[in-house]
Order: C-alpha cells, then sequence, then structure tokens
C-alpha cells in the first residue's frame, strides 16, 4: 500500500485559512497531546487541562487567519497555550487540587525510577503514586514563570531556543528560570535525588 | 552540576503520566461539539435586547436611542461652553509649595541708575531742595496704619 505523504502543517494551516474546518482537526489530532503534556504539567489536575486545552484549541480556531506564518505552528500553538494556562493560573490562585493522570506502567523499568526509588530512606517504602504526588506538589510550589521553562526543558524535552522564541524572551533568561526552579525543586525532592 | 542532572532525570519521570485511553479521540468530538454549542450559544447583548423586548413590546429602540443620543450631546456641549473658568489670578496668588527662605530675602538693588518710583505699600514723598526728582520712602505698613510715638 502506498504511504500517502504527511501534510505538513503550513499546509493545513492554509487550508483551515480557506475555510476548510477538517484540516483545523488534522491539527488538532497532530498537537492535542503535546499541548496536553504542557497544560497538564502547568496545572496539575485533569479536569482543568481538558477545559483549558479545548479554549486554547477554541482561541487557535478563530484567530487562525491572524497566523501569518512568521514562527511555526507549533511556536504559535504553544504560545498560545503557555499564556492561556498563566492567565488561568492567576485566576486560580493556590487554591488548587492534584487531580493526576495515570502512570504508564513502563515507568516501572526506567532505570531513573529505580534510582529514585534506591535512594531514598530504606526504612520506608516508596510507591509510584507516592512519588508521582511529590513531583507534581513541588511543581506546583513554582512560580508560573518557573513551571512552564521546566515542563518544555525538562518534561517535554524542548530546547532553550524553543522555548525562548515560544515566551519570546532571551534563551539566557531560559536557562537562568531553569537555575533557579531546578535549585528550588532539588529542596522539594531532596530524598529523591541520588547524590544527597 | 550532579543536582541537576538528578533533577532533570526526575523530571523525566512525568513523561510517563499519560490522559485515559481514547482520551485525544473523545477531545476532537468534545471539541465540535462545543463549537457547535457555541454557535448556537446567543451573545449577551442579543439575550439583554430579547428581555427587554419582552418587557415592552412596543419599544421603538432605534428612535428613542438616537434621540437620548442626541439630547445627552446636546445636553454636553451646552455644558462646556457654559461651564465657568477658572480665574487666573486664584492661581497666582497661590503661594509657592517649595520657596524657601533663601528665596524670600531678596537683596535690595545697589545700581547706580534711576530708581523708578515703586508703588508697594503706601508711600510718603520727602522734599528735599537738592532733588530735583521726586523720592520715595518704602514704609512697611500704611501711613495711616502707624502707631503715634508716645515717649
Amino acid at each position: 500500500m502506498e504511504e500517502t505523504p504527511e501534510i505538513s502543517d503550513e499546509e493545513l494551516v492554509a487550508r483551515t485559512q480557506a475555510g476548510d474546518a477538517e484540516a483545523f482537526d488534522a491539527l488538532i489530532v497532530r498537537y492535542s497531546s503535546r499541548l496536553y503534556g504542557l497544560v497538564y504539567n502547568m496545572t496539575s489536575n485533569h479536569e482543568d487541562t481538558n477545559d483549558l486545552l479545548q479554549d486554547i484549541f477554541s482561541k487557535a480556531f478563530r484567530s487562525i487567519h491572524s497566523f501569518r506564518g512568521k514562527s511555526s505552528f507549533y511556536t504559535w500553538m504553544h504560545s498560545i497555550g503557555v499564556n492561556m494556562s498563566i492567565n488561568f493560573l492567576k485566576k486560580r490562585g493556590r487554591r488548587y487540587t492534584l487531580s493526576l493522570d495515570d502512570v504508564d506502567s513502563g515507568v516501572q523499568n526506567d532505570p531513573d525510577f529505580l534510582e529514585a526509588t534506591a535512594t531514598t530512606d530504606p526504612r520506608r517504602e516508596v510507591n509510584l503514586t507516592e512519588l508521582q504526588k511529590r513531583l507534581n506538589e513541588a511543581m506546583q510550589k513554582l512560580s508560573n514563570d518557573h513551571r512552564a521553562v521546566v515542563t518544555m526543558f525538562d518534561v517535554q524535552g524542548m530546547p532553550h531556543s524553543e522555548i525562548a522564541k515560544i515566551l519570546k524572551t532571551s534563551e539566557g533568561t531560559v536557562r537562568s528560570r531553569l537555575f533557579y526552579a531546578h535549585r528550588q525543586l532539588q529542596n522539594y525532592l531532596q530524598e529523591f535525588m541520588s547524590n544527597k | 552540576m550532579e543536582n541537576e542532572e538528578s533533577i532533570s532525570k526526575l523530571l523525566r519521570l512525568k513523561r510517563y503520566e499519560h490522559p485515559p485511553q481514547g482520551y485525544h479521540k473523545a477531545f476532537l468530538r468534545d471539541f465540535h461539539r462545543r463549537q457547535r454549542s457555541e454557535l448556537l450559544k446567543p451573545k449577551a447583548w442579543q439575550s439583554f435586547w430579547d428581555g427587554l423586548s419582552n418587557i415592552w413590546p412596543n419599544f421603538q429602540v432605534p428612535k428613542l436611542a438616537y434621540a437620548t443620543m442626541a439630547v445627552a450631546a446636546i445636553a454636553a456641549a451646552g455644558f462646556l461652553i457654559n461651564a465657568p473658568s477658572q480665574p487666573e489670578n486664584l492661581l497666582v496668588a497661590a503661594p509657592a509649595p517649595h520657596t524657601s527662605l533663601g528665596e524670600l530675602n531678596v537683596l535690595p538693588d545697589f545700581s547706580l541708575e534711576p530708581q523708578r518710583p515703586v508703588t508697594i505699600g503706601s508711600t510718603l514723598p520727602v522734599s528735599s531742595a537738592g532733588d530735583l526728582s521726586q523720592h520715595y520712602v518704602l514704609q512697611p505698613r500704611p501711613a495711616s496704619n502707624d502707631q503715634p510715638l508716645s515717649f
């Protein structure tokens, strides 16, 4: 069977701008997973993430005509996602409850997980659920700007340059935020770190 | 540096957190449903006018609105034209809040040029045979308020 070549983002955006709503559906399918990760790691709440993600795609759809292709669609979508998440978190304030996603069972074989659980106090057994909870609590203690950088760099694996474009800031600022965020997280997660 | 790496390793474990199976398919359906419901949702101003016309069915909105706007504009223009202007001397008479004592102690003018008569307060003419021009001596207060000398 002949493999259909993947349609580029630019092509899908152009089709959407020309009135093809299905082209936007293809963009949703392509980016919903990554944007879900971004918003979920910012909010640590599944329901909030779902509502916010709907709003983010809705806003992107409404303002698709303002997208001129100066940056990639991926960067543009992430900018909308980060800005809307930060606005939401400002309104939410400190009132939040963790509503965490399931953790893939594959984590049990991850050497980093094994290392983290092995370095904890041997008198106390740390399970996966507890580690997940502690990680999310630690993330929520960061400022919104710091959490955004940590999410994109450490969790989503984006390069500094891409993060800088999304946040419309310099790479130096991104590195500085990362440095301070990591230092703060080290205090919260001391017991799980290998060289304590 | 080791700490940095260690914390990065821990944070990478968050990649294993995923929404329930089939979430993303349901997400697209939900997106379409929300879009349709947004189209059906009446706008706030529309609901306001609908409510108003329910209360008062014969309400002539455009005519009344234009008439009200015209009256309001005329009234505003009239008010602006007839508004009393603030007297300027009030502003001049107001003491400068930052005037220092040094500024108040003005040195007298010792120039040799003929002095022009000064008309601050009351002045008394001093007659002298040698003087060709009339001179005035400044009095600290009006002459009529001077206390008589008593010994």
